[in-house]
């Protein structure tokens, strides 16, 4: 008997384009030529050389997650692995003094643990994947967090280490980016080509059949799983090369983009279909997008909203591909919901449009907005001036953006203005490295973790940017001035001579700060430790208390304290949205001897003060710290702040003192019931 | 026969924390204390609730906490603009609703995996959320928004009244309403239930629409309980409430799993957190146990299972 | 009480008269269209042209809910039961689908399906959970459901597949009485000595058309044969005398405690096929995949004289052994890979260097299969489950032979294959006999067995209750062995 076999039904081994992959091409194609069109720096080796090393980290746990998610298992602990390698790296280097060497090979030891605990528990006990890796990831950022109780940041590594995630190979190729190649043929090899890889597919498409085929289950899981760690243990170390920084918050949220990746190249969580080159390409989608979006200035939440769109509209459009396909297959059926089908696509697709359609709006109409006023260049070009807060989503950054676009309007200015919108650190690198692209005139950034981004922002002065910092900041080599909103010192004073005042014969007080990790916060307990210790002896500073600059958390734990510590007289949050948090529990605990303090927007502490839970609170105006940011920037841009000054003349501000290179805005207010109505911000 | 070992697991875990508790002589048990932990963990059982039907049918939902800020900045907006506070209230379940069933939507009738729709729409809400109120609180909400114009111990005196409805009304909706059973044998299999002539679509459909709607519902008797809105109540609210169904003994892949075990877990993974604090263990280690217990539930889930 | 039915694409102008009290059976081959006749009936699937009448009404817009209104209920060879859901949930719940009633009355639901399955002469605690049960247990909680329908049109599709001899009969009985009550029977079933046995019509389907509606008593199993195949074909075992060389196999005092097998012993010489035969839970699909490494074994096994011990199935394929397992769509072949993987699957070894699959020598060596084995698909890369039960068991069997086994282990291998791909599969293993294979048949069908083996081990609750070849192999020896009488 003959057998033809036609070209059309004979699958090529090594590439086949599935239908999702060819809607992803064809996106990542309109991508590309949409941002080279709008964005002037985007087409160019350099850009492309920095979004690929930005990608390492990510790409890393994309090809590790595609064969797990190929079996129809999943990994979400892949995130928090990163997070403990990368404080394993920072204990190893800092406290135990191991030479580089045998830091990274411990930090690969933890990444393959980890990977095994997971290896153990499906592999061996056959648990479910979903399940097993929602503990592991919440055990393994416990442990980190445990072990460095949140707080502890590591710099300091040796320039060797540093350049595997900062140097470049021939000038142009990032040291991190042979990694990611050499990882991903390795494992496009075991995938496509291996006999491993074809036990994976079966795996995934039954694995009863696969068992009964003689497939060795357990044995191909237990090896994805390790690897998986392994990997993740690589990407932690990279990471912490690249940022010059470990902390244990390290690689949150990666888990679900480098899902989203792998989903969005084709590969189906239900198993048995997808390939390499399909989360290669999701990867590339994801990084090109975030690229081209800050290169158009476009805030970074608009990033995420068109993520979740595209995801959802190309998986529907292969699912709906795959359902025609299917009903070939296995013969015809009644489609009954062809028409709600039809219709959800079509809803996609308008959402895509409109928040397309949106964001090229705003964009255009936020660069035609600002007035033409005092301060244009001479070759009519006007500044660009991109200020950063330490996070977007915080009304105490939100309120000093008021300030910005203010200055901004009336000096003629473009503003950019973005931040991160996680916790991850390697958020604001990516962020100022595409403003270095962009050739923006001035970087005013709120620093969060000064070990990894003075690296980045002294890289932005080489290139002639002028660089200033606020609220927190850098290395001072790193910035050409820090604009100090108030000393420590001078917040540290003020927030204990308040505490003096409300408890006269002395007592106990707590601190609820923000995340345990903010430095200028961790600055501001320490100085006013100090103060303590001088001058206000009979004060007892009885615990301090995190709230992640979360109200709820904030409120959680000052009821704790309250059960807990029931001589605390006085509760003393540094975190802004902590105040109200403190305030409506210790409200709620019915306990008048006790009283609130802090720093905070005077918007949110309104009814509290006018209520007297709260007595007072200590701030700046941060509208006007906005304001200066972009002043400050637009004058140092110009090089009018000449050496040695010591005042500068900051528009509406009136004249500001210079000490050294720190502008001070001047000194923090107390805000009360007396005051407080007359504010605005 | 169905036999009650993993919600006495659970149950016994509880016992023995409160145990620990009780003989290490601290100040834990009280009713201020019980009555700020129920109130604090109050959304999640709610949420709970609504997740336990989602696995019960086989699924599951990473978005409930971006469904629950949204929801929050909603409800708020809505008491700002004037509404009467019961109406904010149900405009906040009404949007949950609508997310839910645009989450539901795609599952059952597009049948794309859950864990996929659930996570694009965590992202595009939670930034979107962000790109909208760029981090500002909604303030000055009107007088009648705080405790629902209540005393806080009507408040929640109430809410306990509330919660029990609830869980009443999961559980006997579960065990003697046909829509309950058809919940079940969604979960159970697929293909029996077609067979069976359950559309399993509209099953599907019908639980994320619920839950969004509860969702909705808890965000609004959240943002009560203060005088101010933030834009970010809620965020990573997800993994908490799976991890009470699962540890209460819900089957991951569907079809098994108690309205009772759901609460206990609830009831044991809000324990723990302040339980550490006042046991004097160091509270940066929450976390990590939390994990530690949830991997332990899920084994020994797995081996009473087996042993059926 | 009638039905006529017409319909097209998989069927050709087919009509079908069920008359009230008969037991009407439909045979044809795998792919005539009984089960897309079925899907029809059922309303799970549309006919494009043609119409659907009961007790001479028109159905208009058939679907499941409609179809189970009208008294029509279908019962399959796999069953579909909620496995977390108990037994009498599991009656109930389809019965209550209906009912304008919200709320569930447990204690009237238990009464019920106690009621139910005692009338079926079975005894499972209607509060077991469904997925505890053994295979025969669930086929008859599935039949327990269409009686509880009262159901006037029973469609039932090889249902007695994975029943016992004495199953089979107490269905029988069930199916009489039901008959006598009024209601209509559609039987479909590939055991022709069953169905001659209890149809009173017989319509015979070929490549979708109808090709003939006879009366069961003026019809022989020869002449069945014919006219589902469209020829003839010698209804003789093709059995023939094969040189028996060395024992391959043997097992001493073979336990597996979990599974309730206790102290087998026996042995298989290369050229020989073994027979085991004996009731469904008797424990010979327990013995194949204790031998196959799917289950723990108390005890070595005995390969060519050596002792060794088997803990998994690649220690088995080390050791030559194969096995075709009885589930083909779950666990013979995976259904959505293509022809060629499948074949290679069990032995990718062969067509890879230094572990690097070459999709080349794995086309090549699906295509001399095919070819070998008269294996009909349109490409080696059309995907598994699209070909025909017969076909697919053939690619089954094709990736086992590609190991080169000296054991082979068949569970159940012609079930649910047409009459033609039965015959060349039983061909096949006489020829694989003649080339020196030990081979162990495990089959239901007593005149398979007897037709095929040398030898026959009888089981009987986990215990080989004897060994029976030549003269002494007859049925009714077999039968009381297997039932527990000496």
């Amino acid at each position: 008997m003959k057998l033809r076999i036609p070209a059309a039904a004979r699958l090529p081994a090594a590439l086949p384009l599935s239908g999702s992959e060819r809607w992803l091409l064809a996106a990542l194609f309109a991508e590309v030529v949409f941002f080279s069109a709008a964005a002037r720096e985007f087409f160019g080796w350099t850009n492309f050389f920095e979004v690929l090393r930005f990608s390492v980290e990510l790409g890393l746990l994309s090809v590790a997650l595609t064969p797990i998610l190929i079996t129809g298992g999943i990994d979400l602990s892949v995130g928090s692995t990163v997070g403990l390698t990368a404080i394993a790296t920072g204990v190893a280097w800092r406290d135990f003094h191991w030479p580089m060497g045998a830091v990274v090979a411990l930090a690969l030891l933890v990444g393959c643990a980890c990977g095994a605990v997971n290896a153990l528990f499906i592999g061996g006990l056959r648990l479910p994947p979903l399940i097993v890796t929602l503990g592991t990831y919440t055990l393994y950022r416990g442990i980190a967090e445990g072990i460095t109780h949140g707080a502890v940041s590591f710099t300091g590594f040796p320039a060797s280490f540093l350049f595997l995630g900062q140097g470049y190979l021939w000038r142009v190729i990032p040291a991190q980016l042979p990694i990611l190649v050499v990882s991903a043929i390795g494992y496009w090899v075991l995938l496509h080509r291996s006999v491993i890889g074809r036990g994976l597919y079966a795996i995934g498409l039954n694995e009863s059949g696969a068992r009964h085929a003689g497939i060795p289950v357990r044995r191909h899981l237990v090896l994805l799983y390790l690897l998986s760690g392994c990997v993740s243990g690589v990407a932690g170390i990279i990471l912490v090369a690249h940022l010059g920084l470990a902390k244990s918050d390290l690689g949150t949220g990666y888990e679900l983009e480098a899902i989203t990746a792998v989903v969005l190249g084709g590969t189906s969580v239900f198993g048995g279909r997808g390939t390499l080159f399909g989360s290669l390409l999701g990867l590339v989608f994801l990084s090109i997008l975030q690229d081209g979006m800050h290169l158009l200035a476009l805030p970074s939440e608009l990033t995420g909203v068109l993520t979740g769109v595209m995801l959802l509209a190309i998986v529907s459009l292969d699912q709906i591909r795959a359902g025609s396909r299917l009903r070939q297959m296995f013969g015809p059926g009644r489609d009954r919901f062809a028409g709600a089908r039809a219709a959800m696509v079509a809803a996609v697709v308008v959402i895509f449009l409109a928040a397309a359609g949106y964001a090229w709006v705003s964009h255009s109409r936020w660069s035609g907005d600002t007035q033409a006023n005092a301060g244009r260049l001479s070759a009519g070009r006007r500044y660009v001036i991109a200020v950063m807060p330490k996070a977007k989503g915080d009304p105490y950054f939100k309120s000093a953006g008021a300030g910005a676009e203010e200055a901004a309007r009336e000096l003629g200015v473009d503003l950019i203005w973005d931040g991160p919108t996680s916790l991850d650190p390697s958020q604001q690198n990516e962020l100022v490295e595409n403003w270095i692209t962009m050739r923006v005139d001035a970087i005013v950034a709120a620093v969060a973790n000064s070990g990894s981004m003075s690296t980045v922002l002294r890289k932005a002065r080489q290139r002639g940017i002028s660089v200033l910092t606020w609220d927190s900041d850098a290395a001072p080599d790193a910035r050409d001035f820090f604009l100090n909103q108030a000393t420590p010192e001078g917040i540290a004073k003020t927030l204990t001579d308040e505490a003096e005042r409300l408890l006269p014969r002395g007592g106990q007080f707590a601190i609820i700060t923000g995340p345990l990790s903010a430095e200028n916060q961790n600055l501001w307990i320490q100085c006013i430790r100090d103060e303590l210790a001088r001058r206000h002896s009979r004060l007892t500073l009885a615990t301090v208390r995190p709230s992640d600059d979360d109200r709820d958390k904030a409120f959680l734990e000052t009821q704790t304290i309250l059960k807990m510590l029931p001589d605390v007289r006085l509760v003393m949050d540094i975190s802004a949205p902590a105040v109200p948090g403190s305030a409506e529990a210790v409200a709620q605990s019915g306990r008048t001897d006790v009283d609130v303090i802090g720093l905070s927007l005077p918007s949110i502490c309104r009814p509290y003060i006018h209520a007297g839970t709260v007595q007072s609170i200590v701030l700046w105006s941060t509208r006007d710290l906005g304001y200066l940011t972009v002043y400050a920037g637009w004058l140092d841009a110009q090089h009018r702040i000449a050496p040695g000054s010591t005042s500068i003349d900051a528009g509406r501000l009136g004249r500001l003192e210079v000490r050294g290179s720190e502008i001070v805005l001047g000194k923090p207010m107390v805000i009360d019931k007396s005051n407080i109505d007359h504010l605005n911000f | 026969m169905k036999t009650w070992s993993r919600e006495i697991g659970v149950a016994a875990t509880i016992a023995l924390l409160y145990a620990v508790l009780f003989f290490s002589g601290r100040t834990y048990f009280s009713a201020e204390n019980f009555g700020d932990l129920f109130l604090a963990n109050l959304p999640v059982l709610i949420v709970a609730l609504g997740m336990l039907l989602i696995i019960l049918t086989g699924q599951i939902d990473i978005s409930v906490g971006s469904q629950f800020a949204v929801c929050s900045v909603i409800a708020g907006v809505a008491a700002k603009a004037g509404m009467p506070v019961v109406l904010a209230g149900l405009a906040s379940c009404a949007a949950g609703a609508l997310f839910g069933a645009i989450g539901g939507g795609f599952v059952a009738f597009l049948r794309i995996p859950s864990i996929v729709v659930t996570l694009a729409m965590m992202i595009a809400l939670r930034d979107g959320l962000r790109w909208l109120t760029q981090g500002a609180w909604i303030e000055d909400l009107p007088p009648g928004f705080h405790w629902l114009s209540m005393t806080q111990s009507r408040f929640t005196a109430a809410m306990a009244m509330l919660a029990l409805v609830l869980v009443v009304a999961a559980a006997t909706g579960l065990r003697f309403f046909r829509a309950g059973r058809m919940v079940l044998a969604t979960g159970s299999s697929e293909a029996a239930s077609r067979i069976a002539g359950i559309r399993t679509e509209r099953v599907v459909f019908s639980v994320f629409t619920l839950t969004g709607a509860l969702t909705g519902l808890a965000a609004a008797l959240n943002a009560v309980r203060f005088q101010q809105v933030p834009s970010n109540a809620g965020l990573g609210m997800e993994m908490k409430v799976i991890a009470a169904v699962v540890v209460g003994g819900a089957a991951i892949t569907g079809g098994s799993g108690t309205v009772l075990g759901t609460l206990l877990g609830v009831i044991l993974l809000g324990s723990v957190g302040t339980a550490l604090t006042f046991l004097g263990v160091s509270a940066y280690w929450e976390q990590a146990i939390q994990g530690a217990i949830i991997l332990a539930a899920v084994a020994i889930n797995l081996a009473g299972r087996g042993r059926e | 009480m009638e039905k006529s039915f017409e319909g097209v694409r998989a069927l050709y102008g087919v009509s079908v008269e069920l008359r009230a009290g008969e037991v009407h059976a439909i045979v044809g081959e795998n792919g005539a269209g009984k089960s897309t006749l079925i899907k029809i009936i059922t309303g799970a699937m549309h006919a494009d042209e043609g119409s659907i009448e009961v007790c001479g009404r028109p159905v208009e817009r058939n679907d499941p809910n409609v179809s189970r209104a009208l008294g029509i209920a279908a019962i399959y060879q796999q069953p579909a039961l909620f496995p977390h859901l108990t037994v009498a949930e599991n009656i109930m719940l389809p019965l209550e689908m209906g009912a304008r009633r919200r709320t569930v009355d447990w204690r009237s639901r238990h009464r019920r399906a106690s009621s139910l399955v005692e009338s079926l002469g079975a005894t499972i605690d209607p509060r077991r959970l469904a997925g505890t049960l053994s295979m025969a247990d669930q086929q008859i909680v599935e039949i327990a459901k269409a009686v509880g329908a009262d159901a006037k049109i029973l469609l039932m599709d090889e249902p007695t597949a994975v029943l016992t001899e004495r199953e089979v009969e107490r269905v029988f009985a069930l199916i009489r009485r039901l008959k006598a009550d009024g209601a209509g029977i559609l039987y479909i079933s590939h055991r022709l000595e069953e169905i001659l046995a209890i149809a009173d019509r017989i319509t015979v389907l070929r490549d979708g058309h109808c090709v003939a509606c006879r009366n069961a008593a003026e019809v022989g199993r020869g002449e069945l044969i014919e006219m589902m195949v469209g020829r003839s074909i010698a209804s003789v075992y093709p059995k023939r005398a094969v040189p028996i060389g060395d024992v391959a196999l043997e097992v001493r005092g073979l336990s597996n405690e979990r599974e309730g097998l206790r102290d087998i012993s026996f042995s298989v010489r290369a050229g020989e096929i073994f027979g085991l035969a004996g009731m469904v839970g008797a424990g010979r699909t327990t013995l194949a995949r204790t031998l196959f490494g799917l289950a723990p074994a108390s005890s070595e096994v005995f390969l060519s004289g050596h002792p060794r011990r088997i803990h998994s199935p690649a220690d088995a394929m080390r050791l030559g052994i194969g096995y075709v397992p009885e589930d083909r769509r779950r666990d013979g072949v995976i259904l959505e890979m293509d022809v060629a993987r499948n074949i290679s699957l069990a032995n990718l070894k062969s067509v890879s260097r230094r572990g690097l699959v070459s999709a080349r020598r794995e086309r090549a060596l699906a295509a001399r299969y095919v070819e070998k084995l008269r294996i009909k698909t349109p490409s080696t890369a059309t995907a598994t489950g699209k070909l025909s039960g017969g076909n697919q068991q053939k690619v089954a069997l094709a990736r086992w032979l590609a190991t080169g086994p000296r054991v082979l282990i068949l569970d159940e291998p012609t079930q649910g294959v047409d009459v033609g791909s039965k015959a060349e599969i039983h061909e096949l293993i006489v020829q694989l006999a003649e080339r020196g294979m030990a081979i162990l048949l495990i089959s239901s069908e007593l005149p398979e067995i007897m037709g095929m083996c040398d030898r026959i081990g009888v089981f009987h609750a986990g215990r080989l209750a004897g060994t029976l070849a030549g003269a002494e192999a007859t049925q009714p020896r077999i039968m009381s062995l297997a039932l527990g009488h000496g």
